[in-house]
């Protein structure tokens, strides 16, 4: 398309991050928070307990089996959570009850709490009920959800404008390589401090090529999640109407009741068998249909992380601890690396120093993302000037970059306040806590419209880095799960939560001073010096008053 | 001689539509080029039907995305079109020719 093939794929890089560059930040900030969403859930739920105590798995099974005999006898099924995996950190026991006459029977394995059953919180140390009624909120699910469904349109519009944008990033990264690969080693070690577009690119290159395995799987393997919906035509044309194939998890048969009262085989040894099968602590809970009834049956799960989307479980007999034959669902090898593809995109077996590793990874993305909105603008300024005014094409990305980079993490911000703020009780809580969000980023984005560029950058960053040191302060002031009171409890979910908070805040102010102290890193602009460079000689500018 | 077999320079005239009809060729012709790409595998490749299409359409992406370099990377816009057209013809043809000998 250009002169040569370097050039062609240095236009299609710059078009193809520009276009979708903002949406692709929203879905790397979404996705990023995501990687933390059951520990965001927790610090958005602050009527719920603190942390459990550890205690010995049999210990919590035996405890929890006494509680649900004396509070739940005659449910339909019973659903034990043994604290110490990353989704169970409390002793958490649920039941589902009989349908009432004219209700539906419940479908599913029938476990309570979360599926809407009744559910208690029980402290390890005493076996005693522990309160907790936490308000209505989206958390952080609602959160990480964004980045996949975005908000407020249907479901498969969203999958549609995630997978282009995806796929678009996807062009951008491989052409990103192709331009740099020659010097990929040399870029690397090559950073150049306070000249322009030149030193814009160099932070672009390094972001970019320091955690470029993570985004190459990153991208490709976002396509993989929605594999049919994206190219639907070819098994339409194979198959007829019948649609693409879709994986259904089944939770097994609901089964019924015999009728006939029989004993609970006992679940601390039903716990034993599950260890036997997945090792020691390894079992994350067990569910029990019809306790007390001859046809009894006992699930037990094994902790997340260790099987790659395949949810293997050992099932009993509920009266006898006869191991039922339940083979595990055939898979693949295909299908099998599509699901490892897909669990090493969510991270599904990592364990805390993987979690933050992959934190860091998406805020490198993000920050991959905004030095390439903001190099495209700085490379540009001098030739989008036109009797010293910005052409609107120009202006418009300067601001939404400013709105975007500086700003949707204050929006983010913003979320979390309104969490703490808005009234517990109000009606549709939950649907404002995302509208503050989005109404904040609205704000963000309109707000640089009317300052310079610079001021604009240092200004919103200020304001999202007030945003985020207020956090802990609000916290203090609204809950009993502050900062101080998670570090003397020990609870390092909560407690890492605020810490996160403070540093985010203190990073938005070094960039703030960082871009006031040095007006050269946005504003000056430099003379190239090979003529193979696609930067084009530019003159001096001064771009904030 | 017709500006299409010059280069996409920003200097010629129709500068926008050329871009245009590359972008065009590239994202729908690539990306039919990657479904008859699909179906070609799904015949070709030594696996059961429901893997055979799986593994095709996880590539397929990786395909889509060589097609958009290609259409970029050519000279002119009218190789683009006949490259893509040619090459989705031709991959139909022989989906086709699998289809019916698989009959």
């Amino acid at each position: 398309m250009k002169d040569n093939f370097h050039l062609s794929m240095t236009w299609l890089h710059t078009w193809s991050g520009l276009v979708v560059g903002w949406v692709l930040f929203f879905i790397f900030v979404t996705g990023t928070a995501g990687y933390f969403y059951m520990e965001i859930d927790r610090w958005m739920r602050p009527e719920q307990p603190l942390q459990s105590k550890t205690v010995a798995a049999d210990v919590a099974v035996a405890m929890a089996e006494k509680h649900l005999q004396s509070r739940a006898a005659g449910a339909d099924s019973w659903t034990i959570n043994i604290p110490g995996a990353r989704e169970t950190p409390y002793l958490n026991v649920s039941w589902r009850n009989p349908p009432k006459p004219g209700e539906e029977p419940n479908q599913g394995r029938g476990g309570g709490g979360r599926f809407g059953g009744p559910s208690d919180i029980l402290d390890t140390q005493t076996g005693e009920v522990q309160p907790s009624k936490p308000r209505e909120t989206g958390g952080g699910l609602l959160l990480y959800r964004m980045h996949w469904a975005l908000h407020y349109m249907p479901y498969e519009a969203a999958a549609w404008i995630v997978g282009i944008c995806t796929m678009f990033m996807f062009v951008a990264i491989i052409t990103g390589v192709i331009i740099i690969y020659k010097k990929i080693f040399r870029e690397f070690f090559t950073f150049r401090k306070g000249k322009g577009a030149r030193s814009w690119m160099d932070m672009h290159t390094v972001i970019s090529v320091t955690s470029l395995p993570f985004f190459i799987m990153i991208t490709f393997s976002g396509l993989l999640f929605y594999l049919y919906t994206y190219m639907p035509l070819a098994p339409k044309i194979l198959f007829g109407d019948e649609g693409a194939q879709r994986e259904r998890r089944f939770f097994g048969d609901q089964g019924k009741r015999d009728g006939n009262a029989a004993p609970l085989f006992s679940l601390v040894e039903a716990l034993k068998l599950g260890e036997q099968e997945f090792g020691k602590n390894q079992v994350r809970n067990i569910n029990v249909q019809f306790p007390g009834d001859s046809a009894a049956i006992i699930t037990i799960t094994p902790k997340y992380d260790r099987y790659l989307n395949e949810y293997p479980q050992l099932k009993v007999n509920g009266t006898t601890g006869a191991v039922l034959d339940n083979p595990p669902r055939k898979v693949s090898a295909v299908e099998k690396t599509n699901n490892v593809i897909l669990a090493i995109h969510e991270g599904v077996f990592a364990n805390t120093l993987i979690r933050w590793l992959y934190f860091l990874a998406g805020v490198l993305g993000c920050a991959m993302i905004a030095t390439g909105l903001v190099l495209w603008t700085v490379k540009r300024r001098p030739k989008a000037m036109k009797n010293g005014k910005f052409s609107f094409g120009h202006n418009l990305v300067e601001r939404l970059n400013i709105g975007t980079v500086a700003g949707l993490p204050g929006a983010v911000a913003i979320y979390f306040l309104a969490n703490r703020l808005i009234p517990v009780d109000l009606a549709g809580r939950r649907e404002w806590e995302v509208h503050a969000m989005f109404i904040g980023w609205l704000l963000l984005l309109i707000y640089p419209a009317f300052r310079s560029i610079k001021r604009g950058w240092i200004e919103v960053f200020l304001m999202t880095a007030a945003l985020y040191l207020l956090l802990p302060v609000v916290n203090f002031f609204t809950t009993e799960r502050h900062l101080g009171i998670s570090l003397l409890y020990g609870d390092w979910v909560l407690a890492g939560i605020d810490i996160t908070f403070l540093a985010l805040g203190c990073t938005c102010v070094y960039i703030a001073m960082k871009i006031k102290r040095h007006p050269s890193a946005i504003t000056k602009a430099v003379k190239t010096k090979k003529a193979d460079d696609d930067l084009t000689p530019v003159t001096n500018e001064v771009l904030s008053s | 001689m017709t500006t299409k077999s010059r280069r996409t320079t920003t200097e010629q005239p129709h500068y926008r539509l050329l871009v245009l009809s590359r972008i065009i060729a590239a994202v729908v012709g690539g990306y039919a080029f990657s479904t008859v790409m699909i179906l070609v595998m799904t015949y070709l490749l030594p696996l059961s039907q429901k893997d055979a299409l799986m593994l095709s359409t996880m590539l397929s992406y990786i395909i889509y995305l060589l097609a958009i370099i290609w259409v970029f990377a050519v000279k002119t816009v009218r190789t683009a079109w006949i490259g893509i057209s040619a090459a989705t013809g031709l991959l139909g043809a022989l989906a086709y020719l699998l289809h019916s000998i698989q009959q």
